[in-house]
């Protein structure tokens, strides 16, 4: 009798709770969103970003259950947006970014890239000599996208109208050389199209590197070059300048895009500062044939300069909510050939030499040598002091007033010698 | 058995009644109160809380235009800033100085736009015949070859200083074009008291991140709110529905299916609408009635339940209790269904009824039991009164007959004149009690017949205590035990034995022991005369000993019954005690 009194008990109450439960059911409820959402951010020209996207979407076919929201922008900003991001603690989850800039934005920030082998990412295929690039101490911090190098990109048509050849400028005089006549011939033309950026950023580290073999600051803040040898950069930059081998720097040539700059699009430039991706890029982008060509040099340069860089990667925030979908985008983005079919060459080549050497046997890239060797990669290119910002920024500044006649040449030399020590 | 099945009804609906009233009580009582209180807080607050977060909308969207009209200050009034930015956009040779300062408007630009994510870009334009402006997501651009032109076409037809509109951005044919709020703020000379603006900022927010935050202020899942500028163009919203009718607070669409609530503010030349559907806004209460549609129908198949189940148990019980009492069952099975464990109140009436009932059943048994004896003892005794003038009579012939033969007394003489004296006492009145000195004199008598029959002497010993003799004994006590002693003692054995009445008073009674070395008997005989003495059955065998324990127990009840002890070859020993009365 008892046990039938606790089973009817029991029945009892399970017969309320049933009901409970099955009225607490009747409640509406919102239908719940799944997906997971992950946050990249990049930089990049027109191409990139379409091509970005197209992957991302094929990715998102591909796993349903994950949300790429896409946050792109050309270059100009990027670095300043990248930081205010770190510092604030709102980095994406996965983002475009460069180990030269680590030490600049990681001190006292409430976010980092995350260390991408304590993630599990698989870095097969990337040599040791390119892994050296992406990784700060013993962290790997990018996984890299390309391997690339700075070059002149030739409008063809204009160098036929000068009967000049591609050839003929192996040293910087002679470039300075064929500039000059190109000017004597017709006042708007200009046989080189230099921004004040690339003055400062690519044109001075390189020749500085032909001259010196160094960076221009190492690791421990030490020049890589004395005054002298700056001012001799220098001296050929004015020469180009005033000289007319290069135009003069105005308003037009501060607005945005070089691709949009009419001097180029209508043919007045004969060549122009680039990469390997800028010139995939661009190729269709121009209504006249363009070629490559290496950046000259000077005789006697202990380095070639023009070497092969590890420019940009990707990384992953350390506070990402999803570390494993994000890494599992990332290896797919970067190493996948799903994603490469429809990646290509746009952000240049592959740094991973297993979709290279695939890319290699399955597109054509007309006068591109994709088979890079250890003694053509500049292994040292993440150097994060001559890259630094706040250097650079005290750079362009003396070189304006320099072109602008203001200080000669050697006060500019020694001016950015003398501030950089302030800084340091 | 109750094959009734109304009787079975019956207790199903009173069980029904009684349960459902029960539980239906508190379901009435509750819920409707519940109900009510609620439906009274959520019309008391729903205006003040619709007010207070349209309230937040509003700091909001001042927020961003305060933060606006900061941008707006330093391009007017800074006249450093103000200088450069026009030289810049409006001469076409670039000086070191305004090289410098575009690098310093650029960064300014991107700063703000950095630290605020919901901005997605910001425009700062003067008047200038290249169509250039800065942009914060590049450098300078040129209208022409820029992708987002619309928004100089708003400025140029601007009458207020600022205003809110919006549009969506496209930078490239491939992507989605992304939703924006634009506030504008006319720039003015910074030198001048012209009222002439000679320029604009753009910040162009995120409708995303504006809609996902209202979206979070929402107090209802499905409740709209927007946004809607001074030319009724809806700045932002967080549902899809279509707020056109809104606009118009006359639709009766809406003040049918929606509780709207509207705020304006003449500042900004914002209207803020608040729409929750009246499905959700008083959704608890619904998914409260619900509850009690259930509780109800949960009360109702509970009472059916608990009801049917009751009514069985009662039927069953009532069923035993039938039985009990036309003797079907046992009383220890209907006891053991019957529990007084005081849980229930009827339950112990009806243990203690039952109860009642058993005993005075047992008790009608046993005053059965003992009537019927009660008649065959007065039988005997009717016959007893009719024997002794028979046996008197009898006895005086045999007498006198034995004279006549002897010539005189003899033996034969002696012992009939002896047996009669013994017979008249023996025949006396039954009620009427003798001293247990007269009981020992005639025991004396009868013991001497004894004698003079069987020619042999008893070894009778007799241990009376001084004081005891003149009390009140009913007649013929001793006699049949004494005779018990001698024919199933004495000569049941061999040789001579010896027989001891003993005597003592005691508390407020009589102590009596009959002693004999007689024969005895064996174990299982002693337990079986035992049993009988407790069970009060009058057997032809020893019929003197349980005669005058049946009398013993008659006249002075239980605790006056034998208590006989033998062992057998050894003898036997009869005891009882009487009160003195």
């Amino acid at each position: 009798m008892r046990l039938q009194k606790c089973i009817n008990k029991i029945v009892t109450v399970g017969v309320i709770v049933g009901v409970i439960t099955n009225v607490s059911g009747c409640k509406p409820s919102q239908p719940i969103e799944n997906k997971k959402v992950l946050s990249f951010s990049w930089w990049g020209d027109e191409e990139v970003h379409r091509s970005t996207l197209a992957a991302i979407e094929k990715y998102e076919r591909m796993h349903p259950e994950i949300d790429i929201v896409p946050e792109y922008q050309g270059q100009e900003g990027y670095f300043q947006k990248i930081a205010t991001q770190m510092a604030s603690g709102n980095l994406p989850d996965i983002f475009q970014y460069q180990c030269s800039w680590y030490e600049q934005m990681a001190s006292g920030a409430l976010e980092k890239p995350a260390d991408l082998k304590k993630l599990g990412v698989d870095f097969e295929g990337i040599e040791e000599w390119i892994m050296v690039s992406c990784t700060v101490g013993e962290e790997v911090v990018i996984y890299p996208i390309c391997v690339d190098k700075n070059l002149l990109i030739v409008n063809q048509d204009f160098i036929d109208e000068y009967n000049f050849t591609n050839n003929q400028f192996k040293t910087w005089d002679d470039l300075l050389e064929a500039g000059i006549e190109v000017q004597s011939t017709n006042k708007t033309h200009y046989l080189l199209q230099i921004s004040i950026d690339e003055m400062n950023e690519i044109f001075l580290p390189e020749y500085l590197k032909q001259l010196t073999g160094k960076n221009m600051l190492s690791d421990k803040g030490k020049f890589g070059f004395d005054s002298t040898q700056l001012t001799e950069a220098l001296d050929l930059l004015q020469n180009m300048y005033q000289n007319k081998v290069i135009p003069r720097l105005n308003v037009e040539a501060m607005i945005t895009g070089n691709i949009d700059n009419r001097r180029w699009e209508n043919g007045k430039i004969g060549m122009r500062f680039g990469t390997i991706s800028s010139f995939i890029n661009m190729k269709e982008k121009v209504n006249f044939p363009i070629s490559v060509m290496d950046v000259p040099q000077m005789e006697q340069s202990v380095s070639s300069g023009g070497e092969y860089q590890v420019k940009t990667g990707f990384a992953i925030s350390d506070h990402t909510s999803y570390p494993k979908e994000a890494s599992d985008f990332l290896q797919w983005l970067v190493c996948s050939k799903e994603a490469y079919e429809t990646v290509q060459f746009t952000r240049g080549i592959p740094a991973n030499k297993i979709i290279r050497e695939w890319l290699m046997e399955n597109s054509s890239l007309e006068g591109i040598y994709l088979n890079i060797q250890e003694d053509e990669f500049d292994i040292d290119s993440t150097n994060s002091l001559s890259c630094h910002e706040e250097f650079s920024a005290l750079r362009k500044g003396i070189i304006i007033q320099m072109l602008d006649g203001k200080i000669s040449t050697k006060e500019a030399a020694w001016q950015i010698m003398m501030e950089t020590i302030k800084i340091w | 058995m109750v094959k009734d099945i109304s009787v079975r009804k019956k207790f199903i609906i009173q069980g029904f009644w009684k349960y459902f009233i029960i539980m239906l009580l508190p379901v009435l009582v509750l819920e409707p109160v519940i109900i009510i209180c609620d439906y009274h807080e959520i019309e008391g607050n729903i205006e003040f809380r619709n007010k207070r977060l349209l309230y937040q909308v509003e700091s909001k969207l001042e927020n961003m235009q305060q933060d606006v009209s900061s941008i707006a200050y330093h391009f007017s009034k800074s006249i450093q800033t103000n200088y450069a930015a026009k030289a810049i956009l409006t001469k076409d040779i670039m000086s070191t100085d305004l090289l410098e300062n575009m690098e310093g408007i650029q960064q300014y630009l991107q700063n703000m736009q950095n630290t605020d994510p919901s901005i997605f870009s910001i425009y700062v334009y003067f008047e200038n015949d290249y169509g250039r402006f800065f942009d914060s997501r590049t450098r300078i651009q040129q209208l022409n070859n820029f992708y987002d032109k619309d928004w100089l076409g708003k400025y140029m037809n601007m009458k207020e200083i600022s205003c809110y509109q919006a549009r969506q951005i496209q930078e490239y044919d491939f992507a989605d074009p992304v939703p924006v709020i634009s506030i504008y703020h006319k720039l003015f000379p910074a030198t001048t008291s012209q009222e002439e603006s000679d320029g604009v900022i753009v910040v162009n927010y995120k409708q995303d991140a504006f809609r996902n935050y209202i979206s979070n202020l929402a107090l209802y899942n499905n409740q709209t709110i927007a946004v809607v500028n001074f030319d009724n163009e809806i700045l932002v919203q967080n549902t899809d529905i279509n707020l056109e009718n809104v606009v118009d607070p006359a639709s009766c669409l809406i003040e049918k299916t929606y509780f709207s609530y509207l705020e304006y503010t003449d500042k900004q030349g914002i209207t803020y609408i608040s729409l929750i559907p009246y499905t959700d806004l008083y959704e608890q209460l619904y998914f409260l009635a619900l509850v009690s549609g259930v509780s109800l129908l949960l009360v109702l198949v509970l009472s059916i339940v608990l009801a049917w189940k009751s009514a069985s148990r009662e039927v069953h019980r009532l069923n035993n209790v039938i039985s009990l009492i036309n003797h079907e069952i046992q009383p220890s099975d209907v006891m053991g269904f019957v529990k007084n464990e005081g849980k229930n109140l009827y339950d112990y009436i009806l243990y203690n009824v039952l109860q009642m009932f058993i005993e005075q059943d047992y008790m009608k048994m046993q005053y059965s039991q003992k009537k019927y004896k009660m008649e065959m003892l007065n039988l005997q005794a009717l016959q007893q009164q009719i024997n002794p003038h028979f046996m008197n009579n009898t006895l005086n012939s045999i007498y006198w007959e034995a004279i006549r033969i002897g010539g005189k007394k003899n033996t034969c003489s002696n012992m009939v004149d002896k047996l009669s004296v013994i017979m008249n006492y023996a025949m006396g009145m039954p009620s009427q009690e003798v001293t247990l000195r007269e009981e020992i004199e005639y025991i004396k008598l009868y013991i001497s017949i004894q004698e003079d029959r069987f020619k042999e002497k008893i070894d009778m010993r007799w241990d009376i205590e001084d004081g005891t003799q003149d009390i009140c004994v009913i007649r013929m006590l001793l006699q049949p035990l004494i005779e018990n002693a001698i024919t199933h003692g004495i000569r049941e054995k061999k040789f001579a034995g010896a027989i001891k009445c003993r005597v003592r008073q005691g508390d407020d009674c009589l102590v009596f022991w009959i002693i004999d070395t007689g024969q005895g008997v064996e174990k299982n005989k002693e337990e079986e005369i035992r049993t009988r003495l407790m069970d009060t059955e009058i057997e032809t065998d020893h019929i003197g000993l349980f005669n005058t324990n049946l009398r013993l127990i008659l006249k002075y009840g239980q605790q006056a019954c034998l208590h006989f002890r033998s062992k057998y070859k050894s003898g036997t020993i009869i005891h009882f005690k009487i009160p003195i009365i």
